[in-house]
């Protein structure tokens, strides 16, 4: 019995088998890919509000603007958010923010910058998140900025 | 055929594959990187806040507490010898740090003056610079160890601080914890911020100098002295130099060079020295009325406390028997009082704190902590000074007043109503009963008396400081006060007088020259005898102040010791040997609101005389003059030298007036005689002066770089 040609029913299953574990492997690559692409390029934005965020919070309190801040501000000592959580729309992109203010102290116990006024140094923790528009499978994303802020110093 | 076409999709497949396991946690690396640049940038600023809150607190603050300052959870900071280093946590618990260099890293002896850290040596070039207590522009230079040869990379200001900031931030830093806290951390992500920020409206800063003087700068040298005036700087960086209002002139000397500064600059208003000096050496200059003098108002002077140890103002006498004897006076009328009663014993043992040890065999006095003197009747000032006085010169000196009776004429009538009607109307009358001076605001004592009514003599101070013997003294042929002028109502200065028929017609004796007290007991005692000493028990500072006049007289000495006078201070006696402390708090050796005047004169046996050596150490400041007396034209053999280590400061003014010129008040003269001077320039004792930045001070921003 001669072959004429083709490939056997069985070769051409094992064949369209394989091709399908390799493109659905690819796929999944792909799509892997694109969200971590997806993640980094909302990374970039995020740092940049939250660098916003920071600076805008120690503007307003130096300049005492809206009025109250400052003091709102500088007495605050409690564990509980200073502000929060409160939310900015940027970009498109909804994120959410809470400020904490905690007071920084020596190794006596004393407050650091000592008592005399507009001495005192705080520590500004920042907890940002936001979640992807098309709510992409890695969901809620989060960034946190922290720095410490002097009473007379503006920058 | 087949074959390659599998092949052929196999290898697009893997470039897919490859492509995308690179580029996947690259992009999101890179958008971590962003995201670390942003905690690295901030921790910058977070070392920058802390810097900022030191130096509040303390302006000469340079990350010298040698110790960790900070150890929360969320907070860490170490200072080593003025390296600092310090971590911040994030609220997702990982650390960001900061570290920034006051230290040259150069060894002990270096130009930092900071011993090399410890534990914290950094691996950073930018090297931070205090200078918010400096009074010239100050380098930056950029080296790990700095030397001589290392580059400058830009000049700080005065009132200003250059502080650069290292952040570093990224996975690399999960080595990092506050028992490591300047561990390697290769591959960080990492940003500097450099930034020079001053204290603003400081108002023009002062070129530093040695010696600062209102009005003239002279120094008169022994004939044939071997010896000259020679003006050197501690730190050889800085120019010595003297500044003066007026005129600079050093005479004396054997004839050769008589002033010597080495790479020195003066500074008068004739933009010359007056003196044998090399001009390859030492330089000149103008120095105008608008350039500003060190400023040190008496409110920013280190004081003793006025609730603390107290002595009661007066004069106490020390005898030659060993006891000390008090007389609630003040110096000029005890001078009166104890001439007309020479045998009054006062007060005695005369009434001292627990503070001041009095040992009457070396008759000393030693201050063994800060003593504030209370006033009393006697007003606030205090008088230290052997039963006879002290000569300030010997007899023959041109500077003693050629009236022989100057030193008792004007006392005698002070003390004695009658005496001084008897004068007034014998000598006086042809004044229509008035003698009256004024200064330049209409006020000025008066005295009004009519003839053939002896209760009828009045005399008001007019609101001066000026005492009826004041005005009397000048009656008797003294000079006017600076200041003042007669009355310009009328012709009311006194008449010229024989004072020696005066003086014989109301038995006044003879009077003895400066500072000797004519009285007629048996006493031996002199300058030579007596000492003060300051000696801080357990160390530190002794501050004697007064609001009135200091009159200390024979050996001063200690070190750490600070005398504050709200008038003169005079030392008179056998030398001195005193100096301040060796920290900028402690810095004030003599600050008078007044003159400050030195006598080394010493009379080791009756009518022979001889000078002893003078050396201070620290801030010599006054209001008014600077006058030292080492030497005489009366005394042939060698005077004494005068030895400065530190900064002398003869304002001329008062310095808490921003308006007020240097010398406007027609003083501020440095006046030596002497064998030969020394000043050294220390400016370690600049620190002294720069209290004048305003407490709770802030500053601001003139430069900002990033990522250096």
């Amino acid at each position: 019995m001669i072959r004429t040609g083709g490939f056997s029913l069985a070769e051409v299953m094992v064949a369209a088998g394989l091709l399908a574990v390799v493109l659905l492997a690819l796929m999944g690559l792909i799509t892997s890919t694109l969200s971590i692409n997806q993640k980094a390029s909302l990374l970039g934005p995020a740092t940049q509000v939250c660098d916003s965020l920071i600076q805008r919070t120690i503007y307003q309190v130096s300049n005492d603007s809206p009025a109250g801040t400052h003091d709102s501000f500088w007495n605050h000592s409690a564990a509980t958010p200073w502000r929060g959580p409160l939310q900015e729309n940027i970009g498109g992109v909804d994120y959410k923010y809470v400020l904490y203010a905690s007071d920084a102290k020596d190794t006596g116990g004393v407050p650091l910058g000592g008592t005399a006024p507009g001495n005192r140094v705080k520590k500004l923790d920042l907890d940002l998140w936001w979640w992807d528009r098309q709510k992409s499978h890695y969901g809620r994303l989060e960034i946190q900025g922290t720095r410490l802020v002097h009473e007379a110093s503006s920058f | 055929m087949v074959l390659i076409t599998a092949l052929q999709l196999s290898v697009v497949t893997l470039m897919i594959v490859g492509a995308a396991l690179a580029l996947g946690p690259a992009s999101l690396t890179a958008g971590q990187t962003t995201l670390y640049q942003g905690e690295a940038q901030r921790a910058c600023e977070s070392g920058a806040a802390y810097a900022f809150s030191q130096l509040r607190q303390n302006p000469i603050w340079r990350g010298d507490k040698n110790a960790v300052t900070v150890n929360t959870s969320d907070l860490f900071v170490e200072e080593d010898r003025g390296n600092v280093v310090g971590l911040v946590r994030t609220p997702s618990g990982h650390w960001s740090q900061f570290r920034f260099r006051f230290n040259f890293q150069d060894g002990a002896a270096g130009g930092d003056d900071l011993d090399d850290p410890v534990s914290l040596p950094l691996d950073f070039t930018c090297v931070s610079i205090n200078n918010l207590q400096g009074f010239s522009p100050a380098p930056a230079p950029r080296a790990l160890s700095v030397n001589s040869a290392s580059p400058i990379h830009h000049s700080v200001p005065v009132w200003a601080v250059s502080l650069a900031v290292e952040g570093r931030s990224g996975s690399p830093c999960a080595r990092l914890s506050p028992a490591n806290p300047n561990v390697n951390v290769p591959g960080a992500t990492r940003r500097v911020v450099e930034m020079v920020c001053q204290v603003p409206d400081m108002g023009p800063s002062v070129q530093e100098s040695g010696s600062m003087s209102g009005g003239d700068f002279q120094i008169n040298l022994r004939e044939a002295s071997g010896l000259k005036v020679r003006v050197t700087s501690k730190d050889l960086a800085r120019t010595p130099r003297l500044r003066t209002k007026a005129k600079a002139t050093i005479s004396g000397g054997d004839g050769t060079q008589n002033y010597d500064s080495n790479g020195g600059e003066v500074k008068s208003k004739t933009s010359s020295l007056d003196a044998h000096y090399d001009p390859t050496q030492t330089q000149t200059g103008p120095e105008t009325p608008a350039d500003p003098f060190y400023q040190l108002a008496w409110n920013d002077v280190k004081k003793a406390e006025t609730m603390g140890p107290q002595v009661a103002a007066g004069t106490y006498v020390w005898w030659e028997d060993g006891s000390l004897h008090y007389y609630d006076l003040p110096y000029d009328q005890y001078v009166s009082f104890i001439t007309a009663n020479p045998t009054d014993q006062g007060l005695t043992p005369a009434p001292l704190p627990d503070e001041i040890a009095a040992d009457g065999d070396s008759k000393s006095l030693t201050l063994k902590a800060s003593v504030y003197v209370k006033p009393t009747n006697a007003g606030n000032e205090l008088n230290v000074i052997p039963r006879k006085g002290a000569p300030e010169l010997p007899p023959g000196d041109p500077d003693n007043l050629t009236n022989p009776y100057m030193q008792t004429g004007p006392a005698a009538l002070a003390a004695n109503p009658a005496l001084l009607y008897q004068f007034l109307t014998n000598y006086q009358s042809a004044q229509g009963g008035e003698i009256d001076f004024e200064d330049s605001g209409g006020n000025g004592p008066e005295l009004n008396w009519t003839p053939g009514d002896p209760t009828s003599v009045n005399f008001s101070p007019d609101g001066t400081n000026y005492t009826l013997e004041d005005l009397l003294t000048v009656a008797w042929g003294g000079r006017m006060p600076a200041g003042f002028n007669w009355d310009n109502g009328g012709d009311q200065a006194p008449l010229a007088f024989d004072y020696k028929l005066a003086a014989n017609d109301l038995g006044i004796r003879e009077g003895s020259v400066n500072g000797q007290i004519a009285i007629d007991v048996e006493d031996g005692l002199s300058a030579a005898d007596l000492k003060v000493s300051f000696k801080k028990t357990g160390g530190g500072q002794a501050v004697l102040t007064s609001e009135g006049n200091v009159r200390l007289t024979g050996t001063i000495d200690g070190t750490g010791g600070s005398i504050t006078s709200g008038g003169n201070i005079s030392i008179t006696g056998l030398g001195a040997n005193f100096g301040a402390g060796d920290t900028p708090a402690e810095a004030i050796n003599l600050y008078a609101k007044g003159d400050i005047r030195f006598s080394s004169l010493d009379e080791p046996t009756p009518g022979n005389f001889q000078f002893q050596n003078v050396k201070l150490k620290g801030v010599v400041y006054c209001q008014g003059d600077f006058v030292a007396r080492l030497g005489s034209t009366a005394l042939t053999g060698p005077w004494g030298r005068f030895d400065l280590d530190g900064l002398l400061i003869a304002y001329g003014g008062d310095p808490s007036d921003l308006t007020v010129i240097p010398g406007a008040n027609g003083k501020g003269k440095v006046d030596l005689r002497t064998e030969g001077a020394e000043f050294v320039f220390d400016p370690v004792y600049l620190g002294a002066l720069s209290s004048k930045l305003p407490l709770n001070f802030r500053l601001k921003t003139l430069s900002w770089n990033n990522n250096l």
